[in-house]
């Protein structure tokens, strides 16, 4: 297995270098450039002081050059300088990152609290009542746009509903925790999470809804196949079939699809961040592109594409861990 | 957007705030910023002038993205300005009505006063007295010395180097006086320094990209940065040394970073904060629905102006000859200007406040009044079959019959461009469109990207060949307006493989003009300059080079609660955050 993990690793370098020259030339085409904030409307800089930033920022160099130049300095670890703010590009994200994983991760683990056992119960008591209601969310679940369950969100419990006892609104509209006041101890944690309830239910609610759905049909493949029939005749509980037997079977395919998610923890959730105030990463990815910070762009996407390789590799491995039969060759 | 000496205002807002009469303090009150003119089509800004001021308390200002940088001579964005204002000040700033103030300088240098030497290339600047730092450190002119070495040159990353070019040595012979010396006289020179950098909190200026400093800057404005919080907010403190006593009235700012409009308008209404900046028709509608705020405005710089190509297009040649074949008549475009309801686009049409002017340089301490233009379907009729356009197969657009420029059999028809994605602005076009179709002459409608109609001489751009017929889009003028008059007017401004600059793409060509703007530019007498564009801004009018169509109006919303603000076409909305209040 380390030898599998060896070549994995080291054939994910020619495909990360042609990711990069593809973004790297692609970013190249698209119209506009890190300069073009400064000359909008025609009414900024002057075009000799634009030329001579250009200049300074080496952005007139051919495309090649520019490229080796990056490249050099991301082989050893420098992402360079973000080109609108003028600070390193790990700064920009090391402020973002912690807002993302806290957020994501949340609503993560919240989506497994709940998602995994709607998902048994509604396989074991398929057709029930349980089944049919949980069907129904589902389907609005993965229907309803996540923006608009976002407004929603904020129209009634920010606008529409008022805290009972200070007159305020029930749940603050966004951002991280409450700007202007030090808290400390049970106050700062009952604000932080006040803060969380509305995005983690945005964004929970699509993932419930797919991880739910797609955790009953494997609980529903697996329940009728022939071993858990054994099971069941060897006089087993009820308990131990389904958690034991049933759920440890299903949840390969499950495990393969948080292990592709894991990416989703680094590059945020746009709609989510914009409309709940969050400083995330999906914001400073939207900011960059808006602004054309190539230094930055290039390192979100570079680091994005690392992590959907490692998590394809993570699923790999976590499937032979799961399932012995399954060999990595 | 970036702001520099020529653009101190902000990138375009779409449509323009409504309802000032529909204020409900009864101690505000609008002002009449141009003094001389009539009170009917004065300009208005707005003025909230209750009191006495309460003391303390947390203002909480909406901004729509995070600033990229708090440092102001290096690209900062139009976002980041309005924090930077609140920390930072200059030596001057300009007062609502466009003439300049001393901030930091003790007076403005003049001649009278012995400011400007006798050949006007010596400017000595006297700084105000006990000035200090937020940290405390005296404010001396060695910053200003420091301040132009660190702004001239653009390999630092600055982004105004251009502002300083005539600038050839800047002296600090004692603490209080700064003597600044020019190749040539500028006449922009009480611009030449709207912001102050300190030397003790910066850095090398060569290492300016890199300055902690433009991330948690110095000031001596009303107000220090405590923290910013990336993409959350920006939280900012009184500054216990400013420089005015018992100012400001506020305790702490903060800028929140709020990324979706319905978010900010929400927060409005639900009284979580007091401004949103740069509001827009529908949340203002929703904000005083609520009653807990409404929009303050004041005229724009942005004016919207159909632009005439007095020269021939797409005949392969840039320059001014031969003329148009149509537009190259007078009456033609006389007829134009009378063709057009202006009344009905600025009052029926667009929802929201504009301003109706006549000249672009009506504007600020120029003020130039010339005479209006007069919406007259007949009279552009009878001007059009003067010329020889006339419809005789009954096609309801005219044909040229005799007119000297063209075939017999011509139609009367031209092009129009705009920029894309500007709902306004098609809104108007339409309006021009329908109005010129009904005396007889058709206009099409093109609309180019943004980066095509204001691209450059070597992209090709068609204004600045000179392959056009109208133009039409707006455009901002300044409070010092000199360089961009003698750039857009001055007959030896004409777009050229020589002069890929020049901005005169109406190929307008008088050498009297010409002599109005070099003396309004080589002179630092206010009158003599106002005279002189208002000699310009007469010539105008006469040539009909342009066709100011409207002003944009510029505000944000505020809360009632707010008090001691006043919203200035030339100013960032905190310009005057000392004096702000809030009801407690």
């Amino acid at each position: 297995m380390g030898g599998y993990i060896l070549r994995r690793a080291l054939g994910a370098i020619p495909l990360l270098l042609f990711v990069s020259i593809v973004v790297y030339g692609l970013l190249e085409l698209s119209p506009g450039g890190p300069t073009s904030m400064y000359m909008r409307r025609g009414t900024g800089m002057s075009a000799a002081d634009l030329a001579q930033v250009e200049a300074s920022l080496g952005l007139n160099d051919p495309l090649y050059i520019q490229y080796s130049r990056w490249l050099g300095k991301v082989v050893q670890g420098d992402f360079g300088m973000a080109t609108t703010s003028s600070r390193p590009v790990s700064d920009e994200i090391l402020d973002r990152l912690p807002n993302t994983l806290y957020l994501m991760g949340v609503a993560w683990v919240v989506t497994m609290l709940i998602a995994i056992p709607i998902g048994i119960l509604s396989a074991v008591k398929q057709y029930s009542k349980f089944d049919h209601l949980v069907t129904a969310m589902t389907f609005v679940g993965q229907s309803i746009p996540s923006f608009f369950l976002g407004l929603i969100l904020l129209l009634v419990f920010y606008m529409r509903l008022d805290n009972p006892f200070t007159g305020g609104p029930l749940l603050p509209s966004g951002g991280v925790k409450t700007i202007g006041q030090t808290l400390t101890g049970w106050d700062m944690i009952k604000d932080r999470v006040l803060h969380l309830i509305l995005p983690v239910t945005m964004l929970a609610a699509t993932w419930i809804a797919w991880y739910s759905r797609f955790l009953r049909a494997s609980m529903l493949e697996t329940i009728h196949l022939d071993y858990i029939r054994t099971g069941r005749a060897k006089g087993l509980t009820e308990r131990i079939v389904i958690l034991r037997h049933a759920f440890r079977n299903a949840a390969i395919p499950l495990v393969t699809l948080m292990a592709l998610d894991l990416p989703l923890l680094f590059t945020g959730a746009l709609f989510a961040e914009v409309i709940f105030s969050w400083p995330g990463m999906g914001r400073l990815f939207f900011q960059a592109a808006e602004r054309r910070d190539y230094g930055l762009l290039m390192a979100i996407i570079m680091i994005t594409s690392f992590l959907i390789i490692l998590a394809n590799l993570l699923a790999d491995i976590a499937y032979r861990l799961l399932d012995p039969r399954i060999k990595l060759r | 957007m970036i702001a520099n000496r020529l653009d101190r205002r902000r990138f375009l807002i779409s449509s323009a705030a409504t309802g000032v009469a529909a204020s409900g303090m009864v101690t505000s009150r609008l002002h009449v910023a141009a003094q001389d003119a009539t009170p009917d089509d004065a300009p208005l800004y707005y003025e909230d002038t209750q009191g006495p001021a309460q003391l303390g308390g947390t203002l909480r200002y909406l901004l729509y993205e995070d600033p990229n940088s708090l440092n102001p001579v290096m690209g900062s964005t139009s976002i980041a300005i309005q924090v930077v204002a609140a920390i930072q000040e200059g030596l001057t700033e300009n007062a609502p009505d466009g003439t300049f103030v001393p901030i930091l300088a003790a007076e403005l240098p003049s001649s009278e006063n012995g400011g400007i030497s006798e050949d006007l290339l010596t400017v000595t600047w006297k700084l105000r007295e006990g000035v200090v730092w937020s940290d405390g450190t005296p404010l001396t002119s060695d910053d200003v010395v420091f301040t132009w070495e660190a702004a001239r040159d653009a390999a630092n990353g600055s982004t105004v180097a251009s502002d300083f070019a005539l600038i050839t040595d800047v002296q600090a012979p004692d603490p209080l006086t700064v003597v600044v010396t020019y190749s040539e006289f500028n006449a922009g020179y009480l611009d030449q320094f709207p912001w102050i950098l300190p030397r003790h909190a910066t850095g090398d200026v060569t290492e300016m990209r890199e300055w902690a400093f433009n991330r948690a800057p110095i000031g001596t404005g009303p107000f220090k940065l405590d923290e910013w919080s990336s993409g959350e907010y920006l939280q900012l403190s009184r500054n216990e040394n400013y420089r005015e006593e018992g100012k400001p009235y506020l305790d702490s700012l903060i800028f929140l970073v709020v990324p979706d409009e319905s978010v900010r308008t929400a927060m409005m209404v639900e009284e979580s904060a007091e401004i949103m900046l740069w509001s827009g028709q529908e949340a203002d509608e929703q904000i005083e629905a609520a009653g807990v705020g409404a929009p303050r405005i004041a005229p724009g710089v942005w004016v919207v102006e159909m632009r005439f190509n007095l020269s021939q297009p797409f005949d392969g040649d840039p320059g001014v000859a031969p003329p148009h074949p149509i537009l190259g008549d007078l009456r033609t475009r006389q007829a134009i200007t009378h063709g057009i309801n202006r009344d009905r686009i600025n009052h029926e049409l667009i929802t929201g406040t504009v301003f109706e002017l006549d000249s672009p340089l009506q504007v600020g301490w120029m003020d130039c009044q010339v005479e209006p233009f007069v919406f007259d379907a007949d009279a552009a009729m009878a001007l059009l079959d003067e010329v020889g356009w006339r419809d005789e197969d009954g096609d309801g657009i005219r044909e040229a019959h005799g007119v000297e420029t063209v075939e017999d059999g011509t139609k009367l028809a031209l092009t129009m461009n705009g920029y894309t994605g500007f709902d306004t602005l098609d809104l108007i076009e339409l309006a021009v469109q329908e109005d010129l179709r009904n005396i007889g002459m058709d206009v099409q409608i093109e609309n180019q990207e943004f980066a095509v109609i204001f691209g450059t001489w070597e992209d090709n751009s068609p204004r600045m060949l000179g392959d056009y017929d109208i133009l039409i889009y707006d455009a901002g003028l300044f409070a010092e307006p000199g360089a961009v008059i003698a750039n857009r007017y001055a007959p030896d401004q004409v777009p050229s493989a020589d002069n890929p600059g020049g901005e005169n793409f109406h190929r307008w060509v008088r050498e009297d003009v010409g002599e109005w703007i070099s003396t309004a530019n080589s002179s630092p007498d206010i009158d003599v300059r106002r005279e002189n564009f208002c000699n310009v801004a007469t010539a105008i009018r006469e040539d009909i080079i342009t066709f100011p169509i409207l002003q944009f109006s510029e505000g944000s919303a505020y809360s009632n609660k707010l008090h001691g603000f006043a919203v200035s076409t030339w100013e960032w909305s905190t310009w005057d955050v000392e004096n702000w209040w809030l009801e407690q």
